[in-house]
């Protein structure tokens, strides 16, 4: 009954795992690369989506860097909210996943409190932080008064406006949490009960052990949370209704590109803005590449 | 086992291809519209009409207002699919009518039995008209003029109702009589409020003007006195009479619009067009009322304005057809349907004149829009004017309504940037 197959087993294998890939390598070239290259080409031109595409060479990227005021503003915003967002993030996903490493008996269900923020739809978290933030009946500022603190105004105030971003960012630890605790579980307990025959403390095991084996997840994180923080988009549009207000205090990049693009029908340009945000997250992932080698360390691997 | 797979593989594969093209033209003409639940009645009944008399099918698609809409059907145009009819505003229009892609209805208007142009508001025919082509048939105009004002706390307060030749010292005065505070001094009632800031109010009934040719702009004038003027006593109504709520007091409303403020007896004079009538039909708390938006100290009224119609595509294979659609949506049964409800102001005078635009249900004084209409200024004519409203003025102007800087200043620094930057 059964046939002697002319090709081989692996090469047979490997034509079913290209079959069962093409949706994926179809759904990569037509639905993304072909907007890749696309944008890339329109990023030259000036087009309403109305008329045909109008080639004028470098003009947009000349003007977003001489007279775009509102590119300058987006640009700061977005890196104000990336320098206090990510490591704070990072500070406070490591703290909580140290607390939910702990042998305590209602642990699991503290986990899944802590990462359900990460599962809600960034619409109704952003709507919540909108009541939590609220100057008058809002609970962080009531917490406040609770120290004699009278609260700011948060989002109707352009200097506390990004402030409450980041704040609200926070919120979101409990999803990278997840990838910590993975990464302090799978710390060998044999290098801790050495440390401790040594006669090491819990800060020095932290200090040595658990802080370098989970060099190469935090590695992993800064790159992801550096990408995502430079895409900051929902909470925004969802919170200043697309305006970026007041004052533009929070109008990030990806939300102006969003304006240029499906407010002002400047798809050329929106083109343009969305590449310079690419080759600025590039240059921060590679530096960070360049970087890691001093601070990284891989289990097994020998440094120079 | 295998064959079967492939076999369902390829079954798969070939249902995905033909399900693309097998979806391809089935209507005649294809319309997009926006709207609410009332509107899409309307133009349902009117298509089901058309489509039953012409035997012709049309496929009508519905996109969320704003943003949302351009955005479907800019992406429609960029693919090559445009639509054949499009409902369009005042305002979105710009976008398309100095691109040559609508078609000029005036022919088909001139040979049109059952409508003739005489019949609209000449104001809104202006608008619609470039270079002597009218490129959209008008539904609606809709003057931002109505001041909505709750009758019992008048009464309450010992009021009278006010009439239409108030001026703003007036409301102010009137408003603040209105106001009600906790005993921390918090404000638990305004007098006043508008539906978004429309300072284009106060600059056009002060004589302001915002560019010096609403048809063919080019420069922007805001930072003449009165315009100034205007953009200030707007501010001066939070900060100094203290009796509009501010942005930071409206983010302690959690949420709640200003529309809401007035249903829920929050405010007591709501500034908008008549487009909210169906909704505070619902009210059942107390008895409302309209009046026309005051005049300025210099006894000048001016309104910004709304409107709406059809247009026909320039790519339209079957431009006889969609103007006949045209007529259908924009002609008499659907402006008197949409009289009916009371949402917007016909652009037919006789209709927006009869008992079914003005009919027993409130408001009493609803006649004030067709006053009103002579007073109309609309935004700027050009594609730009959004990217100058969304991207310069209203990031300035956060400014002045959070009290942190005056209208001269802002306005004085802004202007030359705006004019600079698209003028020049």
């Amino acid at each position: 009954m059964e046939k002697k197959s002319k090709i081989s087993m692996s090469t047979h294998e490997a034509i079913w795992g290209y079959v069962f890939l093409l949706p994926w390598i179809l759904g990569m070239i037509f639905f993304v690369g072909g907007p890749i290259i696309a944008s890339l080409i329109l990023s030259f031109c000036e087009w309403d989506l109305i008329q045909p595409p109008k080639f004028v060479g470098l003009d947009n990227f000349i003007k977003m860097f001489t007279s775009d005021k509102r590119f300058w503003a987006s640009l700061y915003n977005t890196f104000y909210y990336t320098v206090f967002s990510v490591p704070l993030g990072i500070i406070g996903s490591i703290a909580v996943a140290l607390l939910m490493n702990q042998k305590w008996k209602t642990v699991r269900l503290l986990r899944t409190i802590y990462y359900l923020p990460s599962v809600t739809a960034g619409v109704a978290s952003a709507i919540i932080w909108m009541w939590l933030l609220n100057p008058d009946f809002g609970l962080v500022n009531y917490a406040l008064s609770l120290f004699g603190i009278k609260g700011p105004l948060w989002l109707a105030d352009e200097t506390w406006s990004k402030p409450a971003l980041i704040i609200m960012s926070l919120w979101g630890v409990g999803g990278n949490m997840i990838i910590y605790l993975a990464g302090l579980q799978g710390i060998p307990q044999q290098l801790y009960e050495a440390a401790e025959i040594d006669g090491a403390g819990l800060w020095g095991k932290f200090r040595h052990i658990t802080i370098p084996m989970l060099t190469p997840v935090i590695f992993f994180n800064l790159i992801m949370s550096i990408v995502w923080s430079f895409q900051i988009f929902t909470q925004v549009y969802v919170m200043t209704g697309g305006q970026g207000g007041p004052s533009d205090s929070t109008l990030v990049l990806v939300l102006y590109i969003y304006q240029h693009a499906f407010k002002f029908h400047n798809m050329g340009y929106a083109s343009a803005l969305a590449w310079v945000l690419f080759i600025i997250i590039l240059i921060f992932t590679l530096l960070q590449f360049k970087l890691a080698g001093g601070w990284v360390h891989y289990e097994g691997e020998l440094k120079k | 086992m295998k064959r079967l797979l492939s076999f369902l593989f390829c079954v798969i594969v070939l249902m995905a291809f033909t399900g693309c093209v097998g979806q391809k033209k089935t209507a005649d003409l294809r319309f997009m519209y926006w709207g609410d639940v009332a509107e899409i009645k309307i133009i349902k009944d009117m298509v089901d009409k058309f489509e039953k008399d012409t035997k012709l099918k049309v496929s009508a698609e519905r996109a969320p207002s704003g943003p949302p809409y351009m955005e479907k059907v800019l992406t429609q145009f960029a693919g090559g699919s445009a639509p054949d009819v499009l409902f369009v505003e005042v305002n979105n229009f710009k976008e398309f009518a100095q691109k040559g892609v609508l078609e000029d209805l005036n022919p088909y208007l001139e040979k049109e039995t059952t409508i003739k142009k005489s019949q609209f508001y000449p104001e809104i025919i202006d608008r619609f008209t470039i270079d002597n082509r009218l490129y959209v048939l008008p539904r609606d105009i809709a003057p931002i003029c109505v001041v909505y004002y709750n009758k019992k706390m008048f009464d309450e307060a010992g009021l009278k109702y006010p009439t239409d030749d108030w001026t703003w010292e007036d409301m102010v005065k009137i408003a603040k009589k209105l106001v009600k505070k906790d005993e921390k001094g918090m404000v638990t009632r305004f007098g006043y409020v508008d539906d978004w800031p429309i300072w284009e109010a106060f600059v056009l009934s002060n004589g302001g003007k915002i560019v010096d040719n609403v048809k063919k702009p080019r420069r922007c004038v805001l930072n003449m006195k009165e315009s100034i003027e205007g953009v200030q006593f707007r501010a001066d109504l939070i900060y100094k009479y203290g009796i509009t709520p501010s942005p930071s007091q409206m983010t302690a409303m959690g949420g709640m619009g200003t529309a809401d403020m007035f249903m829920s007896e929050r405010v007591a004079m709501f500034f908008s067009g008549i487009w909210k009538v169906p909704m505070f039909r619902q009210i059942k708390n107390f008895e409302w009322d309209v009046v026309m938006f005051p005049k300025s100290p210099k006894g000048i009224r001016g309104f910004p304005s709304g409107g709406s119609g059809y247009a026909i595509v320039k790519s339209s294979k079957n431009k006889e057809a969609a103007w006949k659609l045209v007529t259908y949506l924009a002609g008499r049964e659907g402006q008197i349907k949409l009289a009916q409800t009371g949402l917007a102001q016909p652009a037919m005078i006789d209709i927006a004149k009869s008992k079914y635009f003005l009919d027993d249900k409130p408001p009493k004084h609803k006649d004030i829009v067709l006053k009103a209409v002579k007073y109309i200024t609309f935004m700027p004519l050009m594609p730009e004017w959004e990217q100058i409203n969304v991207g310069m003025i209203a990031p300035a102007f956060d400014k002045i309504w959070s009290g942190k800087e005056k209208a001269a200043k802002v306005i004085k620094e802004l202007v030359p940037e705006i004019n600079e930057n698209y003028f020049e």
